[in-house]
């Protein structure tokens, strides 16, 4: 019995796992091209969780239905982002990128606050929701679907970087700016890509996450502190390395909560991110 | 017409100068080298070329264009093609991907299967890696592999910023060697070198730098007999 419950809660830290691992791959591959960290990152899912929401609330399509279109609209917000205000801080000091990538943060909670107000909404009766029973274990379809489409959200990324042309230029560019300049890749519309992508990403997850996770402007924040301990973990700049790290901080966050008490779940995800920085600074894919 | 001129270019680095009006001719199918000490200001010249380095006065013109202005990674598409000093390759990709990079701007894919077949030719051993990351080849293999993926461009001019550096004496012979090579396949090549007297050798003309500026130019085989050369950097 006990050890039923066990691969339960397992299970579960994968499920969970698979999306911070999606916010993760987002984040990191905006700092593995550009060395900036973008504390707006949560706020991303935060749009994605609401477009889900607006959509489903005003013309009652299913969060499923309307991925598409939501991950179109944050790739585009993404590059919008880039254009009006990471271009012109590129060669800043990194206080000034962070307090730019801060001030966005604040910027687009304010306008979710002021917009849709603080409240917290939920989508009811999406396709997604349900039980599944298997092997004595329960899990709700919605974890269960967010867990297979970030599977497939993150394997799409790590397609795209390492099998298709643009995708080893955005590579490329990571590695070595002015090496890639020239090959010819222009450095600007790969910095603009990798903003359009991580956006996207953090996007999906934020749609995956709608159907079971109450929605509310501040929602990013849940995320965004555990995105950073799995960039650090999977090593600044990999996606593979995000995938892995993603799954095991969750797996410790719910197991830890499981077997210490929920309110140490966090304690014990950051105990764990203090763990990587004494120990392996790079991370467990990282340059070292 | 040169196929590339440099016209009376200054360059800084934040105010600093490091090239004074430095004017530079290399016509269609030559070897040109830039020689000179550490600091001469040979590595900032060719960065200038490639887009790397702005430059604070002059022109440069290539093909007849002045393409002062142009972005670097516009640049590469015109037909010139850097051989970066230290190489910068990319060290997590594999030794293939490295090459395919170097045809980016390039679209007809069976001519790019071409130059890799080239690439391969002037150096079998990258064929043999091919799947290999580029940061586990030996400083040879990595040089070798830097020159392949500049190649890849389909340069008509080829810039190659110290190709001796790091590697063993023998090596340096093959990639000379490889070089004359290229250059006799119709690619014009301006190489600069601290190996003065390798890179005078196999060189139609040569530019003497330094501290940014050109304080002699002529033949490479003239370079070589001069005295000044001989006393101050052959030790002779």
């Amino acid at each position: 019995m006990t050890g039923e419950i066990l691969l339960q809660t397992l299970l579960s830290g994968v499920l969970i796992g698979l999306i911070y691992a999606l916010v993760a791959v987002g984040l990191t591959m905006i700092f593995g091209v550009m060395d900036i960290v973008n504390f707006a990152h949560g706020e991303f899912l935060m749009f994605g969780m609401y477009s889900s929401f607006w959509l489903f609330s005003l013309f009652a399509l299913d969060p499923l239905i309307t991925l598409p279109l939501t991950v179109l609209m944050l790739f585009a917000l993404g590059l919008v982002v880039y254009q009006l205000v990471i271009k012109r801080i590129i060669n800043a000091p990194p206080l000034s990128q962070i307090f730019a990538t801060f001030g966005m943060m604040i910027l687009f909670r304010g306008l979710a606050q002021f917009f849709w107000k603080p409240d917290f909404r939920t989508i009811e009766n999406s396709y997604s929701s349900g039980k599944v029973v298997f092997a004595g274990l329960h899990f709700g379809l919605p974890q269960i679907i967010a867990g297979v489409g970030a599977i497939l959200a993150t394997g799409a990324v790590w397609w795209f970087i390492n099998r298709t042309r643009l995708g080893a230029a955005l590579e490329a560019t990571a590695q070595d700016k002015d090496a890639a300049q020239l090959m010819g890749i222009p450095s600007q519309r790969m910095f603009a890509l990798a903003w359009g992508i991580g956006a996207a990403c953090a996007g999906v997850a934020g749609v995956l996450l709608s159907s079971f996770f109450p929605i509310f402007p501040e929602v990013g924040a849940n995320f965004i502190l555990i995105a950073f301990v799995v960039v650090a973990l999977g090593g600044f700049g990999s996606v593979s390395g995000a995938f892995w790290a993603g799954i095991i901080v969750g797996v410790v966050e719910v197991v830890g909560g499981f077997l210490l008490g929920p309110e140490y779940k966090m304690a014990i995800v950051l105990s764990l991110f203090l763990l990587v920085l004494l120990v392996r600074p790079q991370g467990l894919m990282g340059r070292a | 017409m040169s196929m590339l001129s440099l016209q009376n270019i200054a360059i800084r680095y934040n105010k600093v100068p490091a090239v004074h009006d430095v004017s530079i001719e290399v016509e269609a199918g030559e070897i040109v080298a830039l020689v000179g000490g550490n600091g001469a200001g040979k590595s900032s010249a060719l960065r200038a070329v490639a887009g790397l380095n702005p430059v604070a006065a002059g022109k440069v013109v290539f093909n007849g264009v002045d393409i002062t202005q142009v972005p670097a990674h516009q640049r590469t598409g015109l037909g010139l093609s850097l051989v970066p000093e230290g190489r910068r390759l990319f060290p997590k990709l594999s030794v293939e991907k490295n090459l395919r990079l170097g045809a980016f701007t390039r679209r007809d894919a069976a001519e790019i299967e071409e130059s890799l077949d080239y690439a391969f030719t002037l150096f079998p051993i990258l064929k043999e890696r091919r799947q290999q990351v580029a940061g586990t080849l030996s400083g040879g293999e990595q040089q070798m592999l830097a020159i392949g993926r500049g190649l890849m461009a389909k340069p008509r001019l080829l810039m190659l910023d110290e190709p001796s550096w790091g590697i063993a004496p023998k090596l340096v012979t093959k990639i000379l060697d490889t070089i004359q090579q290229v250059n006799a396949s119709g690619i014009t090549i301006l190489l600069v070198e601290q190996n003065i007297k390798r890179a005078l050798e196999i060189a139609n003309r040569g530019y003497v730098l330094q501290t940014g500026r050109i304080v002699l130019a002529g033949s490479g085989r003239d370079l070589l007999d001069n005295p000044e050369i001989q006393k101050a950097y052959l030790g002779i």
